[in-house]
């Protein structure tokens, strides 16, 4: 809990490099969750990721996340990032399963709860948005914060602190140029 | 980047605008003629207009939930209910191309039920309302049982247009036939009305333009099959051009549309559609229904561009249906089931009339199709009534026409003249049968029996025709696939230069593996050796130009990777052989862990399910052997030790209570022993446990790290150290026999985590930053790059061993150096990673692509492991050992070499430095200087620089005058002078008995004299036309111009020393064209090599008569040259070989088997000349320069493994390990 608050206040005291640091913590603790949240809850329930994200900040905040704005906007460019990998990482799981590269009875069964979008298309959603945060990265942390943290384009505007015109902006020409990318 | 910008701001732009004929207008005028921006601006625009986007719904858990991202764009699709003018939506019965079609109730003036078509956004409604507006008059007109009216036409409140039609509840005509195995006789009574009723529309003046399965549909009334034509005047209406159609529909969809599209629909410009396109669409409709495919099928379309399908439309002539059929292989079977016909008789069905019937619906020249429906329709009753038809197999001339049209780049000359010749003798024959037919016709009422005679025999000859035919295009197809093997090869081989030249990651390995298929390409071409006899024409690259690619891809410092594991988490054993991995799938609830052996992949753990859910954990590390994975709890503060042989927890450690805090990394010591667990992310606790006694549950906590990961901690190699970066400056030694600090060691850096030791444990490697640059640095600029640092350091002596730069941001680091202490890879958290070479100093970067959390190099040093959130990766590393650079010693001011000589066994090296007035002497394998020799005569040129044989002397050739030290002696210099002569020296004879003879003219007369007495030894005493003169290393030939002016031709004379007997003589490269720049004697004399420009010289591009070594090119602009080797002893040529760029320095390798010549253009030339084989060229001097580079000096090592050459730009020497290059080339298949 200490280091959280701690870092996220080192990143307002204009240290770029405490940024860096809260991601693996962002990370793992969402990690924690989802596995804890296998290890005790009832086979058949769905995670949620935008649940996760929220649920992971008052972890290790101790607030919630509608209070107290300035410090959540932080922690939540991390967790697109983190979320992202999550979810990339279990499409590429459920791939690889559909191609029989695990063989596992129990584990066929599990795949039949699915991501909403095909494996495939995220995967590829993926690293469309990497090839865009290469050359507009504020675009394609919009699209980030808002489709793995679910946050509106008015919360992401303030979370990356532009307004809410180029938010906008961003989410039309990153959401266009995804999709063209994906129709390639 | 600007690509992006620019597209996105063109982007933004449009879509403020509602058209898409002001959208396209403004794309026009923004994006000019970069087409490659408006392609991006259309595809943009064209996602923004799918209503079908991947952003439409969340992208995970349950979308009910309500929290998932929705989208803001207008969704075009009504749902049932909604009220589309006088129509209610009842349910949604299809979707095409365009448009979503419902089933809707209409209520006034009628209650029927009514087909509703709604036009997909994109289109400006009111410019369709207008054309369908135009044709509704027309469309009003048509009667006919077989069209499905068009009753009306709107814009929905949403402003999309919307068509409504009479409701017909069928199946596309296609699918009814094959759902009902009718018959092909059966399918063609069902098509004759689909004829009729675009006759029919025709006579009203209305062209479908959209013919195609799924509109003509099959329902059945009173249990007939009766035919519909639907869609009537929206193809029109919607003015469906060809970008639309590819803008508005998915890749199916558009093949499924362009199947049927007639040629001239295909053209850009497609003003000029009539009756006849519709014809042609018939005829495909027909192939379809008689074959069960359409004559260009969707594979040929499958991979096509737009512009590559359009072209394929009009000019690939289809297979006639009979021989489609007889080619479809297994598929025959199904298709002749579902005609209730055996497949050979279907074939024979098809074959003949209705092969000609359907061709002549498809000709490319609509002039040449059926004139109206009805008389496609007529030809096709005649057909069924066993009568004649019109359709006639073309005439041979015209098909020999489109043949050779078609193929003209690939008919060779003499297949041109084969085809002629055969179709001579075919136009004959056919003309000859064309007449017999035409009187069998004449008789035809009286004399039905000849009629199927007649047949036969025609059958017969097309059978001949096209065995001819078959055989022609066999063997075009023949030479056009070795051309097509060919271009692929050259294609390969570009393609590996171009991604060299782009450099991303793992360049290197992706241009090998393209030159390895270049290469077996290369060396299966049957007509290489026409092409290589022919250089000008030739595709295939040439075995030189594919060494030389390999060569420089060889160069190249690069990683990529071999493997990857995916997994939420990761812990690599300590010795780099296993890997545990730890997944997790939030959607599915599911998780495990597994441990692979990295090298085979092979699974030794695999844990899921139930099972898994008991011990899965958030932070993994795997044991030395592989049998024990420990796994921190999701309760943050038990570590599950598992035996990976029978899957059980055999024992639970706790962490100590004052170390809870999140964030959590695990490793093994080296031996299995140990286990340490850093617990907190900043200022994180570092928690052990001994494994070996079996007592211990709670972890000890043992010190403090600044930083996570715990990569920032080292074992030492023996168990007894453990060593972290405490504070920003010091490290901790920890003893483990102990179990206390033993030692901080304070170090000139102020480290960033990463830290290692040598595997025999004296040294430590670490990761930092000069304070020096940290202070001036500052706060105030905190995100600037800072040069990072690398050092080793001796525990023992505590001092600096060596020390190189990085290029790493200031961020925590990650380090592990290679068992055989040759690198080091240090990563960041971001994913960035430099992996430098402690050898050569060189470095280059991976990125492992997310965040990194642990780097370790697998047990024989080779490979590298990187492991972070979501992926586990193995890289596979090129060595630098084929090329070395070792940078010398040396003082302030050496800078640039001129001038070096290799000692005899290459040991050492002497180097003149530009404006030093001092010869160095380094050791060539470290660089380190061993000692330095006074040189006055350092601000005159120097020619070359030698060695004596034995290695105890060091000559220095210069403007008249020679200087000389003895290295054994007193290292004095010792100037000779030679002012008589005219001309620099550049060879030098060694006689056993320690005489140095020198070659040189005086006022045109060649001479050579000894040395160290100065008496001549040899004259030629004559005045001489270019008299260079050279002498032979072993003193016992010389070798001279022999051209009086008088004589002609010139020649070279090789006499013995020092009697001067003629021993051969050959005629001299200088001509009217070209000059004579260099001479050359190869070791053991076998050949003389004389050099001269190719070709006319060039103004200010003159050679001068250059140094051993070293031609002074003067010029400006390149002088391609050609140089020639005589046999010395017969005077009879040997070989020739030539170069484009103006020739530098000249060397043989000592055993004479190599010949390298450098070029200005900054490439060395190499030759194997006893194989008379051209090898490779490699580029030493990558800058370019205009001016001649005096100091791209080159020779070989003494064994002749190595080619030396001068660093550019730094005071260091570059050795290229021939040997490692010819055993890396060998194994692609490019050794010599």
């Amino acid at each position: 809990m200490a280091d959280v608050t701690q870092i996220l206040s080192q990143i307002e005291q204009g240290d770029p490099s405490a940024a860096e640091e809260l991601l693996p913590l962002v990370y793992e603790e969402l990690r924690n969750l989802a596995a804890a949240k296998l290890a005790h809850e009832k086979p058949g329930q769905t995670l949620q990721a935008t649940a996760l994200v929220h649920e992971a900040y008052l972890r290790l905040t101790g607030r919630n996340t509608n209070e107290c704005w300035e410090n959540r906007r932080h922690f939540f460019a991390a967790a697109s990032t983190a979320m992202q990998w999550i979810l990339v990482e279990a499409a590429r799981r459920k791939l690889r399963l559909k191609r029989g590269g695990d063989r596992k009875r129990v584990e066929l069964e599990d795949i039949a709860i699915p991501l909403n979008k095909s494996p495939e298309r995220l995967l590829s959603l993926d690293e469309a948005l990497e090839r865009l945060a290469l050359q507009l990265p504020e675009a394609a942390e919009v699209v980030r914060l808002r489709y793995f943290v679910g946050l509106s384009i008015e919360e992401a505007a303030d979370v990356l602190g532009v307004s809410r015109a180029t938010a906008y902006r961003h989410w039309t020409f990153a959401k266009a140029w995804l999709q063209s990318e994906l129709d390639k | 980047m600007s690509d992006l910008s620019a597209a996105r701001s063109i982007f933004l732009r449009a879509i403020e605008l509602g058209s898409p004929d002001e959208r396209s207008e403004l794309v026009h005028a923004a994006c000019g003629d970069d087409s490659e921006l408006r392609g991006r601006v259309d595809a943009l625009l064209k996602a923004y207009d799918d209503p079908d986007s991947f952003f439409d719904g969340p992208i995970a858990g349950d979308a009910s939930q309500g929290d998932a991202p929705t989208i803001d764009l207008p969704k075009m699709s009504e749902r049932s209910g909604t009220v589309v003018g006088r129509y209610k939506l009842l349910q949604e019965i299809g979707e095409g191309g365009f448009g979503v079609v419902y089933m809707a109730q209409q209520t006034e003036p009628v209650e029927r039920k009514v087909a509703l078509k709604i036009i997909k956004p994109g289109m400006d409604s009111r410019q369709v309302i207008a054309r369908f507006e135009a044709e509704r008059q027309a469309l009003a007109l048509m009667d006919h049982q077989n069209i499905a009216r068009v009753l009306d036409a709107g814009t929905t409140e949403a402003g999309l247009p919307y068509f409504v039609m009479e409701l017909v509840k069928g199946v596309p005509i296609t699918k009814y036939c094959d759902d009902n195995k009718l018959t092909p006789r059966q399918r063609l009574d069902l098509f004759l009305p689909v004829c009729r009723a675009i006759q029919h529309a025709h006579q009203k003046g209305v062209i479908h333009r959209d013919i195609k399965p799924s509109n003509v549909l099959v329902a059945l009334y009173d249990g007939c099959p009766v035919p519909k034509v639907i869609d009537f005047g929206i193809a029109k209406a919607t003015q469906q051009r060809l970008t639309e159609r590819t803008m508005f529909t998915e890749l199916g969809q558009v093949i499924g549309t362009f199947e049927y599209m007639s040629p001239e629909q295909a053209e850009m410009n497609q003003l000029d559609i009539d009756t006849r396109s519709d014809i042609y669409s018939l005829g495909v409709l027909l192939y379809e229904l008689l074959t069960g495919t359409t004559p260009i099928t969707q594979n040929q379309f499958r991979e096509a561009g737009l512009v590559e399908m359009l072209r394929t439309i009009r000019e690939t002539e289809p297979p006639k249906p009979s021989t489609r059929l007889s080619e479809t292989g297994d598929a025959l079977a199904t298709i002749s089931a579902v005609r209730q016909t055996e497949p050979v008789r279907l074939a024979q069905l098809v074959r003949g009339d209705l092969d000609w019937i359907v061709m002549k619906a498809l000709e490319k020249d609509r002039s040449r199709r059926y004139e109206s429906a009805n008389d496609l329709a007529a030809d096709i009753e005649r057909h069924l009534h066993q009568e004649p038809v019109l359709a006639a197999a073309p005439s041979a001339s015209y098909r020999m026409r489109k043949f050779v049209s078609r193929n003209k780049p690939a008919v060779t000359t003499a297949a041109l003249l084969a085809l002629l010749l055969l179709g001579f003798g075919l136009v004959s024959t056919y003309q000859a049968q064309v007449a017999k037919r035409s009187e069998t016709r004449a008789r035809l009422a009286e004399q039905d029996a000849k009629q199927s005679l007649d047949r036969e025999q025609q059958a017969r000859t097309e059978a001949e025709e096209d065995r001819v035919r078959a055989e022609l295009a066999e063997a075009t197809a023949t030479s056009n696939k070795e051309q097509a093997l060919d271009q692929l090869a050259r294609s390969e081989y570009e393609q590996a230069r171009a991604v060299r030249l782009l450099g991303e990651p793992g360049a290197r390995f992706q241009a090998l593996d393209l030159l390895n298929r270049a290469e077996e390409l290369r060396s299966r071409s049957s007509i290489q050796a026409m092409l290589e006899a022919n250089s000008s024409e030739a595709v295939l690259p040439t075995q030189p130009e594919l060494r030389s690619e390999a060569v420089a891809a060889l160069l190249k410092a690069d990683g990529h990777v071999t493997h990857q594991w995916d997994g939420m988490t990761h812990g690599v054993s300590p010795n780099g052989i296993f890997l545990g991995s730890l997944w997790i799938d939030p959607a599915a609830m599911s998780g495990g862990m597994r441990v692979v052996d990295v090298q085979s992949t092979q699974r030794i753990y695999d844990e899921s399910g139930e099972a898994a859910k008991k011990v899965l954990g958030i932070a993994l590390a795997v044991g030395p052997d592989g049998k024990r994975l420990a796994a921190f709890q999701t309760d943050g503060h038990t570590i599950k030790l598992i035996d990976t042989t029978n899957h059980k927890v055999e024992r639970t450690l706790s962490m100590p209570e004052k170390a809870t805090a999140s964030g959590r990394d695990m490793t093994f010591s080296p031996d299995g022993r140990w286990l340490l667990v850093g617990s907190g992310i900043l200022n994180a606790k570092l928690v052990l446990w001994d494994l070996d006694d079996g007592t211990q549950v709670e972890g000890k906590i043992i010190g403090e790290v600044k930083q996570m990961p715990v990569a920032s901690t080292a074992f030492g190699p023996h168990g007894k150290l453990l060593a972290w970066a405490s504070e920003a400056q010091e490290v901790i030694l920890w003893s483990l026999l102990d179990g206390k600090e033993q030692k901080k060691l304070g170090l000139p850096l102020r480290l960033d985590g990463g830290i290692d030791f040598s595997s025999d444990g004296t040294t430590l490697v670490v990761h930092g930053f000069d304070r020096k640059q940290e202070g001036s640095a500052g706060k105030d600029n905190p995100s600037q790059i800072r040069q990072g640092s690398l050092l080793l350091w001796d525990i023992q002596d505590g001092k600096e061993i060596a020390r190189y730069s990085t290029s790493l941001a200031k961020l925590p680091k990650l380090l592990d150096l290679s068992d055989d202490g040759r690198r080091v890879a240090i990563g960041q958290l971001t994913g960035s990673i430099d992996v430098l070479s402690l050898e050569t100093g060189e470095h280059f970067p991976l990125n492992h692509g997310a965040m990194l959390q642990t780097i370790q190099w697998t047990a024989d040093s080779k490979q590298l492991i990187t492991a972070g959130p979501g992926k586990a990766k193995l890289w596979q590393l090129s060595d630098a050992n084929v090329l070395k650079r070792r940078t010398l010693e040396t003082r302030s001011g050496e800078a640039t070499i001129t001038r070096f000589a290799l000692s005899p066994e290459s040991k050492e090296v002497a180097v003149e430095f530009a404006g030093v007035s001092k010869v160095g002497l380094f050791e060539l394998g470290s660089g380190r200087r061993l000692t330095e020799l006074e040189n006055p005569s350092s601000a005159s040129p120097t020619t070359w620089l030698t060695f004596v044989p034995g290695g105890e002397q060091l000559l220095r050739f210069g403007l008249r005058e020679i200087l000389l030290w003895n290295l054994d002696g007193d290292r004095k210099p010792r100037r000779i002078e030679l002012k008589e002569y005219n001309e620099l020296f550049y060879s030098v004879g060694f006689l056993s008995d320690g005489a140095m003879l020198v070659g040189g003219q005086k006022a045109y007369v060649p001479e050579v004299i000894n040395l160290l007495s100065g008496e001549s030894v040899w004259s030629r005493e004559k005045r001489m036309l270019g008299a260079s003169v050279r002498v032979s290393r072993d003193g016992q030939l010389v070798v001279s111009h022999d051209e009086t002016f008088e004589t002609h031709p010139r020649s070279i004379a090789v006499r013995k020393l020092p009697s001067g007997e003629l021993l051969s003589q050959f005629p001299s490269f200088s001509n009217a064209w070209s000059i004579s720049t260099r001479i050359e004697i190869s070791p053991e004399n076998r050949w003389v090599l004389e050099l001269g420009t190719a070709g006319p010289i060039l103004p200010f591009s003159g050679h001068a008569m250059g140094s051993a070594g070293i031609v002074n090119a003067l010029g400006a602009d390149d002088q391609p040259w050609e140089a020639v080797l005589w046999d010395t002893q017969t005077g009879v040529e040997y070989w020739r070989v030539a170069g484009n760029s103006t020739a530098n320095a000249v060397v043989f390798s000592p055993d004479g088997r190599y010949l390298a010549i450098s070029q200005r253009d900054g490439k060395v030339l190499l030759w194997d000349v006893a194989a008379k084989q051209e090898l490779f060229n490699w580029l030493a001097w990558p800058q370019v320069t205009s001016q001649p580079v005096l100091s791209h000096q080159i020779a070989f090592t003494a064994n002749g493994d190595e080619l030396v050459a001068t660093d550019e730009g730094s005071p260091a020497i570059i050795l290229l390990s021939l040997k490692m290059l010819k055993r890396e080339l060998a194994e692609m298949g490019l050794g010599w």
